[in-house]
């Protein structure tokens, strides 16, 4: 049993689009992420069960408290929401606006404003704090982000999308950030990168056209649904040869692919083979699966682009 | 205590200096349009008075016709070009037309008038006037007129007069014996009298009473900036309420928040009472140095910060119940300025009530915040007391619970309809 419950949850917006088509999930301590492309369904989903979206039908619980029925009050205790573009009040300085959250999140004008200081400081922004929002640099907003999530000690943050524009190196800053800010509380966020679910996730929940598709472990997934990595080799090519644990994929005079479980032991024996058979190798690239292939197999889409 | 519902004050107690939008229309408007409003009516009006005239004066023969100086009198008025003349059959309903702002000062002429002249006894000119602070002003060109007339007859009378004696003396120099026939004497003495005034002037002040001065003025100018202040303010809450926090994305943080939809709306009033407060304090003590003189006592200040807070209250509602309409910021923009001229003009805080025409007099005392600040006018610049003006405002503040409550109710209604996406 996690800490948040999912049951069955479905979104028909008001125009009759139906963005969410039964989902049920549940999410514990660490890090899950709702994987998808964009128009699958995750800030729908988000937002349900953050408490600002109301679902057509279906329950979510969080920590045991029905957020869209009596218990919502407590359930929204325990919950920090950070949308998509999390709003700041573009007048107020970047303490003052985590004083306001705090002050929404129902805390006291003194204790938000010691707690605001202190999340700056473990946010590294302290020494911006009287600086507008709009000032901030990307990452710097992403990181304000995360303290405005965290600034009433909710036991569930819900990040949707919250490293989308950043550029890797700084998408894993914020992830170890979240590491280390929220060991121990329960973090749902979405993502429709492949490399940072597979990442940074403990649990990954792949979203297809409002539905779920797939759960599990990042290496769980990849080993269930796409456990195949690829070798690519390239060159002046002679007639495909056979190697044990590789099976041909495609091939052409200038290009061979093959599929294996285990690339550390064929390869070898592939690029011999290759060799004495009287090809000339310009290149061999070994393309390991991931999350990605995961959602190729599962949905015959491509996740990105 | 629910922290949570001073939210939106922080936000505002911040804001307030830094966005130039918030500061301008909350303090610079006000006292740009404060100043404006002296300069440009701090001072009686130097224009057409209209008067109100009920002409009694009966004709008297003379010689070669009939006399009537009441006539005379009036068309005076009409040529000096001071006036424009209203005739009036009776003295009642001169009086009404004068407390109804219809005409800016009484003048009755008495059915005596020409007679008395005739007889070198004083003729009474009344004058009926509202205690305004304009009123004095009325009254003074009035006199000033009254005053002109009467020495026209003074130096008539003394060249007919003089003819008469003139006359007299040459018919009798021959007679060295000559003198002045004592049944004469009473005839002369009442003639000096008479000739250092011919035309008196009586006066009789009208209610409401009031702090007849420049302060007076002033002060009242600067009240009715209240009401507008307190009119955009409140307005503008009510009607962008929702759209701007859907707008701004901080909806969903708040809905996601512990606060509840009424500890949100509490917390956006709290925060336009906060602006009304500072905009009306601003002007009030911006209107000191520049004269305005208000009968503020612990009291009225007490009722006069009551009724702003009824009238905030009651155009927050008002604006709310418009907010349905507003689907857009566009159509909220659109909605407010269609709105909230229209009451400015209409609602009488720009010129003073009783010189508005009947029908928009009508809407100024039956709005609410018309009314609430009308109250507080009578209070500060008339010298009613609070317990009047609360008493006067009672429907105002009935209409401000009632319209508050229902917008209470829609404002819910709007959060839960954006809660469903
Ligand atoms: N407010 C809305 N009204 C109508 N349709 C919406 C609304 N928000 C999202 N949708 C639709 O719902 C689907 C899922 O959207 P969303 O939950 O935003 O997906 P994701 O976050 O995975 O990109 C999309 O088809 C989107 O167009
Ligand atoms: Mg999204």
């Amino acid at each position: 049993m996690g800490e948040v419950v999912v049951e069955d949850l479905v979104k028909v917006y008001r125009d009759g689009v139906e963005a969410v088509k039964g989902v049920s999930f549940s999410a514990s301590r660490g890090i899950t992420m709702l994987m998808g492309p964009n128009g699958s369904g995750k800030t729908t989903t988000l937002s349900m069960i953050a408490g600002s979206l109301k679902p057509t039908r279906g329950k979510v619980y969080v920590m045991g408290f029905d957020v869209w029925g009596d218990g919502w009050v407590e359930a929204r205790k325990r919950i920090g929401f950070a949308p998509q573009d999390m709003p700041f009040r573009a007048k107020l300085t970047v303490l003052e606006n985590l004083v306001w959250y705090g002050l929404i999140r129902g805390m006291g004008l003194g204790v938000a404003r010691r707690r605001a200081s202190e999340l700056l400081r473990e946010v590294g922004l302290y020494e911006h704090r009287r600086k507008r929002v709009e000032e901030l640099s990307g990452g710097m907003r992403r990181r304000l982000t995360i303290a405005a999530a965290l600034i009433g000690d909710p036991e569930v943050l819900i990040l949707d999308e919250p490293t989308s524009g950043l550029d890797p190196g700084a998408r894993r800053g914020f992830w170890e950030l979240v590491e280390r800010l929220a060991r121990d509380k329960v973090v749902i966020a979405s993502t429709h990168i492949a490399e940072e679910a597979e990442k940074h996730a403990d649990k990954v929940i792949i979203f297809h056209r409002g539905r779920i598709v797939a759960e599990g472990r990042p290496d769980e997934l990849i080993e269930r649904h796409a456990p195949l990595a690829r070798i690519v080799v390239k060159g002046d090519l002679r007639a495909p040869v056979e190697v044990e644990g590789a099976t041909l994929l495609s091939s052409s005079p200038e290009e061979q692919a093959y599929t294996t479980r285990s690339p550390e032991t064929v390869l070898p024996r592939l690029i011999e083979k290759l060799i004495e058979g009287g090809s000339r190798i310009e290149s061999v690239e070994v393309r390991k699966p991931g999350l990605e292939e995961v959602y190729l197999r599962l949905t015959g889409e491509r996740l990105e682009g | 205590m629910k922290w949570g519902v001073l939210s939106e004050v922080y936000v505002a107690v911040k804001s307030l200096t830094r966005q130039k939008g918030i500061l301008f229309w909350v303090i610079v408007f006000p006292l740009l349009f404060y100043g404006l409003e002296v300069a440009i009516w701090g001072n009686p009006q130097p224009e057409t008075i209209t008067v109100g005239v009920v002409n009694l004066d009966r004709p008297v023969d003379v010689g070669n016709g009939t006399l009537c100086l009441g006539d005379t009198f009036v068309g005076a008025m009409r040529e000096s070009g001071l006036f424009k003349v209203v005739q009036f059959n009776s003295i009642d309903q001169l009086k009404n037309a004068v407390k109804l702002g219809r005409v800016d000062i009484g003048v009755v002429v008495p059915e005596d008038f020409t007679s008395q002249i005739m007889n070198t006894s004083h003729a009474l000119i009344e004058i009926v006037s509202l205690k305004t602070p304009w009123a004095s002003y009325y009254e003074s060109v009035t006199q000033g007129f009254v005053k002109a007339y009467s020495d026209e007859v003074r130096n008539r009378t003394i060249n007919v007069a003089l003819t008469y004696i003139t006359g007299s003396i040459a018919n009798n120099t021959a007679n060295s014996s000559w003198s002045i026939p004592p049944e004469y004497v009473s005839y002369i003495e009442r003639f000096y009298d008479f000739i250092k005034q011919p035309i008196r002037v009586s006066e009789e002040k009208l209610e409401p009473p009031l702090v007849g001065s420049v302060g007076g003025i002033r002060a009242y100018y600067a009240i009715g900036l209240m009401g507008i202040e307190t009119l955009f303010i409140g307005l503008s809450m009510g009607i962008f309420a929702v759209i701007d926090m859907k707008r701004e994305g901080t909806l969903k943080v708040l809905l996601s928040s512990p606060l509840k939809s009424y500890e949100t709306l509490a917390s956006l009033t709290l925060a336009t009472l906060f602006y009304v407060g500072v905009s009306c304090l601003a002007i009030y003590l911006f209107s000191l140095p520049l004269g305005a003189d208000y009968n503020m006592s612990a009291g009225t200040a007490l009722a006069t910060v009551a009724l702003i807070l009824v009238g905030a209250l009651f155009i927050i509602g008002f604006g709310l119940l418009l907010a349905p309409a507003a689907r857009t910021p566009e159509a909220a923009t659109a909605i407010m300025n269609m709105i909230a001229f229209p009451i400015m003009f209409l609602g009488g805080f720009t010129v003073p009530t009783f010189l508005l025409p009947e029908w928009i007099q009508k809407f100024a005392t039956a709005y609410p915040l018309s009314r609430t600040i009308e109250a507080v006018r009578q209070m500060l610049t008339y010298g009613k007391g609070p317990l009047w003006a609360l008493q006067y405002s009672m429907p105002a503040i009935i209409a401000t619970v009632v319209v508050y409550a229902v917008g209470v109710i829609i404002y819910n209604k709007l959060v839960a309809l954006a809660m469903e996406g």
